[in-house]
């Protein structure tokens, strides 16, 4: 049993269409149902619409579907506004997070996995969830949305070619120094600026040098 | 390029060299101490800080605890694998990446898979199954 939480009519359609035949499922469609109907079937699974009325914090309306239902999988649908944003609902209890755009055949695959036990999330990010879990059994301060957390996240090659960058240096001579094709450089920077939520190498230069200053 | 360092933490000296023995061809890593107690490892970490510490999960799995947390304020801190043999309990194993390990390796695969971990997590990465991390979110947020 499943459940799929969409206002929209399209993604409703698309989301059935790609579990057809794989699945009991239940359509809601109103936030106003969706305890009743998670109370009445206790799926194994629900679907949620990150844009599903009701869902305005996702992280605090996440916690208390879990109270409600706490056998069910939840497994947001939509595109998360940052990294730490979709930590924070797997530190509420979501176990899987896609794009609301998933094809037929990846949707299968995530319900699947998240029935299996195993979280659908992306492997970069999975250090992070790590460092948050070890920081709540610890009983330390998250280190979500804080610059610490944003910097730390970025890795050892990321941070090299970050040093690089920030010294003035062209891809091309970063490419050259550290012996990779000058493409590679350019993905790798934009990830980078991607992850410090940044939309140039100026900006990223000046970061990198006043985080070296304090 | 410069290589990956490495510290090995093994109170076996056979498994201590059994590891570094299976890296010796690796160009990328290079193991740059062995130690055999916990207490020596502070030091190590300190003068040599290499970025990547396979530990031996051992039995005394409080102290490992304690090791992992004290690594935890270090800066900069090392990439720790647990190495772990069959009496660890997955539990344990849980704790351990709880406390802030960045992966575990079972003795029985490390033949296979040692290198490719080492790189994993030096890189920032995490080296562990995803049932597992489904179990530890699991519990996390049970009383969420």
């Amino acid at each position: 049993m499943l459940i799929i939480a969409t206002a929209s009519t399209h993604r409703m359609a698309c989301w059935k269409d790609g579990l057809y035949g794989t699945d009991d499922i239940v359509e809601v469609t109103e936030s106003s149902s969706l305890k009743t109907c998670l109370a009445r079937h206790t799926p194994q699974v629900l679907l949620i619409d990150l844009e599903f009325p009701g869902l305005g914090n996702p992280a605090a309306s996440i916690r208390k579907l879990r109270q409600a239902c706490p056998a069910t999988k939840i497994v947001v649908l939509g595109q998360t506004a940052s990294d730490d944003l979709e930590i924070t609902l797997f530190m509420a209890g979501v176990r899987g997070c896609c794009d609301a755009e998933v094809e037929c055949q990846t949707l299968q695959r995530v319900v699947a996995a998240v029935r299996q036990g195993e979280p659908w999330i992306r492997r970069t990010l999975i250090p992070r969830l790590l460092d948050e879990l070890t920081a709540r059994a610890l009983g330390e301060p998250s280190r979500l949305f804080s610059d610490k957390g944003r910097s730390a996240e970025l890795s050892r090659r990321e941070q090299q070619i970050a040093a690089l960058a920030r010294d003035g240096e062209s891809s091309k001579q970063i490419a050259s120094e550290l012996n990779m094709a000058e493409p590679t450089v350019k993905a790798y920077l934009t990830g980078i600026l991607r992850k410090l939520g940044m939309d140039d190498r100026l900006k990223l230069s000046l970061m990198m040098n006043i985080g070296t200053e304090s | 390029m410069q290589p990956i360092t490495v510290a090995i933490l093994d109170s076996d000296q056979v498994k201590r060299t059994a590891c570094e023995y299976l890296l010796r061809y690796e160009e990328d890593i290079q193991v740059v101490a062995q130690v055999a107690t916990l207490k020596e490892v502070t030091a190590t970490v300190l003068g040599l800080q290499p970025q990547v510490l396979l530990c031996r999960f051992s039995l005394a799995a409080v102290e490992s605890f304690a090791l992992l947390r004290s690594l935890r304020s270090e800066c900069p801190a090392p990439a720790v694998l647990l190495l772990t043999d069959r009496s660890i309990q997955d539990d344990q194993i849980m704790q351990g990446l709880n406390m802030g390990a960045r992966g575990h390796l079972s003795y029985d695969s490390i033949s296979s898979q040692l290198a490719k971990a080492i790189r994993s997590i030096s890189e920032g990465e995490a080296w562990i199954p995803r049932q597992m991390l489904g179990r530890l979110l699991e519990r996390a947020t049970r009383a969420a």
